[in-house]
């Protein structure tokens, strides 16, 4: 027990932080209107030169949706805590300071990002689903339980986000600087899955990107959310979160435990 | 006194790109990583294209020259004059002094006392992009030549954004993502905004400006746009020398120490 409140209290600690600075959380929000405006201007083009209102079932209605509830996700998962300055401790040897602390560095660094987004998650979920019901309409299949589910899919989601950006971050201890591995990572996320659903492709494209894991981050736990549909959560989207969290968080530790092999550091 | 305020420029950029390419993978990294986030635009944008041949009318080739135009721009205003972009910063913390006492033009030396190593990635990505989709030697010369007066326009408005400092405190947080959000428009057609968003891209968020003239003029030879182009550089150069020049006379030191090699 005593094990789990130290982690309990690391999330305190960092929500607060956040909590502190609360008006930073707005400062991602102009970007997140931007990214909005252009795609809905982009998927009503789209729909408009094709002549009908269904892409393979999806109208324009459920496609907008789509395009705020993933792109609120995605905004509201990006964070320092896992990227930038994990990559900076592990630059200036300042990690060294981290490991002699009594907690598994990595699951501080989770428990802590979780708690950096948090505010910024609750806050743009608000806005993004007050902008859908005042400019698009209810969504009409919401049921409490499926909601339940819902969440509990987006938190898993986020949790497999922050290890692959803990495993991308923990790759500085051997090519110093990864940021740009992050920002190709974001890039690819965004196209394959951020801004379109997997609905929208071709049969033998779905069940490809149905492996992605843009696809139990993003895509399944949005489609959940819309549809309400427990059934197809417990099936689909739940066992690959599982599959994920279990070989991510192996890949992890392991790569981790090689990393703190080859670190080297100055009395700083 | 041009000769040697170029001399000093070029200088300065060799020794920042002496400075940056030290660690070699890294940069290399940072320059293949805006390569590849060029790619999987291309990509996004041939899955949009997978559902209609056009979009607003624009066939893909057309698309690409949204993203060439963005790229080149934003990559040669940060790689010459990374100094307006940390122009507030230099107020607000009092470093100015140290490009006063110099007997050189106090903005001139400002705006390009540092560059951005890594937006060379950029100006390749734009003229990558220009040759495999749009190459003709007609296409290569507007395209340089409304890129570098396009990138002066934009490092105005910076310099007009950041002089803001000279008065408000605090106004820096907004430039940063201002300038996000005018590039990140540019790489997309302005014909599939509705109204409302156009006139704001024309006003407020400079994109229309910067990027819109240019690719409308490449796509269709019209005079009138190069007229309207031209005449908005203009005005956004006299307009950021004005307002830097009166934002100077309220600068306050600091009395920070400060060397410059």
């Amino acid at each position: 027990m005593k094990k789990i409140k130290k982690y309990f209290y690391v999330y305190k600690m960092a929500l607060l932080e956040e909590y502190t600075y609360k008006y930073n959380v707005l400062i991602s929000l102009p970007i997140y209107i931007a990214i909005i405006t252009i795609f809905m201007g982009l998927w009503k083009n789209i729909f408009r030169e094709l002549g009908n209102n269904i892409i393979n079932g999806f109208s324009i209605f459920h496609m907008l949706w789509y395009l705020l509830i993933s792109e609120c996700l995605w905004l509201s998962m990006a964070s320092k805590t896992i990227t930038d300055e994990v990559t900076e401790d592990i630059k200036t040897g300042k990690v060294i300071y981290m490991l002699i602390k009594p907690y598994y560095y990595p699951l501080f660094l989770l428990v802590k990002y979780f708690g950096a987004i948090s505010l910024k998650l609750v806050v743009f979920s608000l806005i993004s689903v007050s902008f859908g019901y005042v400019f698009l309409g209810s969504l009409g299949n919401f049921n409490l339980m499926g909601f339940i589910f819902a969440i509990i899919g987006i938190l898993v989601g986020i949790l497999i986000n922050s290890m692959i950006r803990l495993i991308i971050s923990v790759g500085a201890f051997w090519i110093e600087d990864s940021r740009s591995i992050h920002r190709i990572y974001n890039k690819l996320s965004i196209v394959f899955g951020v801004i379109f659903p997997i609905d929208i492709l071709p049969s033998y494209m779905q069940s490809i990107f149905s492996y992605l894991p843009v696809y139990p981050i993003i895509q399944g736990p949005v489609r959940m959310l819309m549809s309400c549909d427990i059934k197809f959560f417990l099936n689909n989207i739940l066992p690959i979160q599982i599959v994920y969290i279990v070989l991510l968080f192996s890949y992890l530790s392991y790569i981790y435990k090689k990393g703190l092999k080859v670190i080297t550091t100055n009395a700083c | 006194m041009l000769a040697k305020e170029l001399r000093i420029f070029f200088l300065s950029i060799k020794y920042n790109l002496m400075k940056e390419t030290e660690n070699s993978y890294t940069f290399i990294a940072s320059i293949m990583s805006v390569l590849l986030d060029n790619i999987v635009f291309i990509v996004q944008w041939l899955l949009f294209f997978s559902f209609s041949k056009t979009i607003a009318g624009f066939s893909f080739n057309d698309i690409v020259i949204f993203l060439a135009i963005s790229e080149l721009v934003y990559g040669i205003s940060n790689f010459f004059c990374k100094g307006a972009y940390d122009l507030s910063r230099l107020i607000i913390n009092g470093k100015l002094d140290v490009f006063l006492i110099q007997p050189r033009n106090v903005l001139i030396n400002v705006i390009t006392s540092n560059i951005s190593p890594h937006a060379i990635s950029n100006i390749i990505s734009g003229y990558l992009l220009l040759l495999i989709f749009k190459f003709s030697v007609i296409n290569l010369v507007t395209f340089t030549i409304l890129s570098i007066t396009s990138a002066i326009a934009l490092t105005a408005i910076v310099i007009i954004l950041n002089s803001v400092s000279f008065w408000i405190i605090g106004f820096h947080s907004v430039i940063d993502e201002l300038v996000s959000i005018t590039i990140m428009f540019g790489n997309y057609p302005d014909k599939i905004f509705s109204l409302p968003i156009k006139i704001l891209l024309y006003t407020i968020i400079p994109t229309g400006c910067l990027i819109y003239l240019p690719v409308n003029f490449i796509l269709t030879f019209t005079f009138q746009i190069l007229v309207s182009f031209v005449f908005y550089v203009l005005f956004v150069l006299i307009f950021s020398v004005i307002i830097f020049n009166l934002g100077i006379k309220r600068y306050s030191s600091s009395n920070l120490m400060l060397s410059r090699f």
